[in-house]
């Protein structure tokens, strides 16, 4: 039997990337959101992997699309451009966690200013959000299977002595 | 910067020495500066968990952070207590990590008075926080909230030889602009005398 080995490829913060079927997306998330937006009928989905919430807060503005409010646009057009429609699309978003508790001082922290403003792009451009696995305090690894649109999300396993986490 | 962080190195191993009740060599062979965002995958792969540990400079000079693997962070804390830790959860927690964060403590603070000695300013490490988790997370977590992503991390290889074993961690300054305005200043000064 013929065991066909899915290509992956990595979204690192800031980037958006638009895939079609033989190519799945992956990413690791601590604060940072990955948005994932999937057309079922076109099976087109893409990856999108915000670090900040809204471009206007922040001094630093380079690359762009570490904003969630350029960000998530430009991953909808994206899809629009291969054939996807907006209509059909649903977005499934993780992370936004609060890995380290002295990086707060008792404000919001900055995953939950990502998830809100993802959120807030989302209903600004009518595209559902089915799904969420969001804030806490853990790291997440995030596959997206481009094929049928599942977002597979692992934690880190302490204490074991194969401390990495393999995606298939 | 690979100098200033032997002299330091030689300062922590005396201190982790005492501490120990050991010899304790720490040696640094490799400084490499890369970009906040590629560090991960300078170190490994971005879905490795570590122990890793933050450390604020106080007055916004930056961070300082001590990564090591959990099967290093197990070897460390084993070498210096010269007996098995139970492989539970609960000693991980309890036994393990604490150990990292108290030898990273150490480590920290005799690089800042390192760094002392040839900034004009006295630094001043603020408490430890520490994650067991996947290192790109951890650090998109410090880059996003201190927005310094895309900025460059000064990362140094540390090997530690602890009684008569041979161990591996690493160790990164991330400084503020006004850090690393100083310890450029103070390079060209040692580079001219």
């Amino acid at each position: 039997m013929e065991v066909v080995q899915k290509r992956q490829v990595y979204v690192g913060i800031a980037d958006v990337i638009v895939s079609r079927n033989q190519v799945n997306l992956y990413t690791v998330v601590g604060s940072c959101i990955a948005v994932c937006i999937y057309d079922p009928v076109k099976h087109i989905g893409g990856m999108a992997h915000v670090m900040l919430p809204e471009m206007s807060l922040f001094k630093s503005k380079e690359p762009p699309t570490k904003f969630a409010d350029v960000a998530v646009p430009q991953l909808i057009t994206k899809i629009e451009n291969e054939g996807g429609l907006r209509v059909r699309m649903t977005a499934k978003l993780a992370g936004g966690a609060n890995v380290l508790k002295t990086l707060t001082n008792g404000e919001e922290s900055i995953g939950q200013k990502n998830f809100k403003a993802t959120v807030k792009v989302l209903v600004k451009e009518r595209v559902r959000i089915a799904d969420q696995d969001v804030l806490e305090d853990k790291a997440r690894t995030v596959l997206f299977n481009i094929e049928n649109g599942f977002v597979d999300i692992k934690f880190a396993q302490v204490n074991r002595s194969s401390n990495q986490c393999a995606h298939p | 910067m690979l100098e200033i962080f032997s002299i330091g190195a030689g300062h922590a191993a005396t201190a982790l020495s005492s501490l120990m009740d050991q010899t304790v060599m720490i040696s640094v062979p490799q400084l490499r500066i890369v970009k906040s965002h590629e560090m991960p995958q300078a170190l490994g792969t971005v879905d490795q968990a570590y122990i890793t540990t933050l450390f604020h400079l106080r007055d916004n000079y930056g961070c300082l952070l001590f990564i090591v693997s959990q099967e290093e962070g197990r070897n460390i804390v084993e070498s210096w207590l010269k007996s098995k830790i139970p492989a539970s959860f609960d000693s991980f927690q309890r036994t393990i990590v604490p150990g990292v964060v108290e030898s990273g403590n150490i480590i920290a603070g005799a690089f800042v008075n390192a760094l002392g000695e040839i900034t004009p300013t006295q630094m001043i490490l603020e408490p430890p926080d520490s994650a067991v988790d996947f290192l790109g997370g951890v650090l998109d977590n410090i880059a996003a909230t201190l927005d310094i992503n895309f900025t460059d991390i000064f990362l140094f290889d540390v090997n530690l030889r602890i009684g008569g074993h041979n161990l591996s961690a690493y160790f990164a300054l991330i400084p503020s602009p006004g850090l690393l305005d100083m310890l450029v200043s103070a390079g060209k000064k040692l580079l001219t005398s």
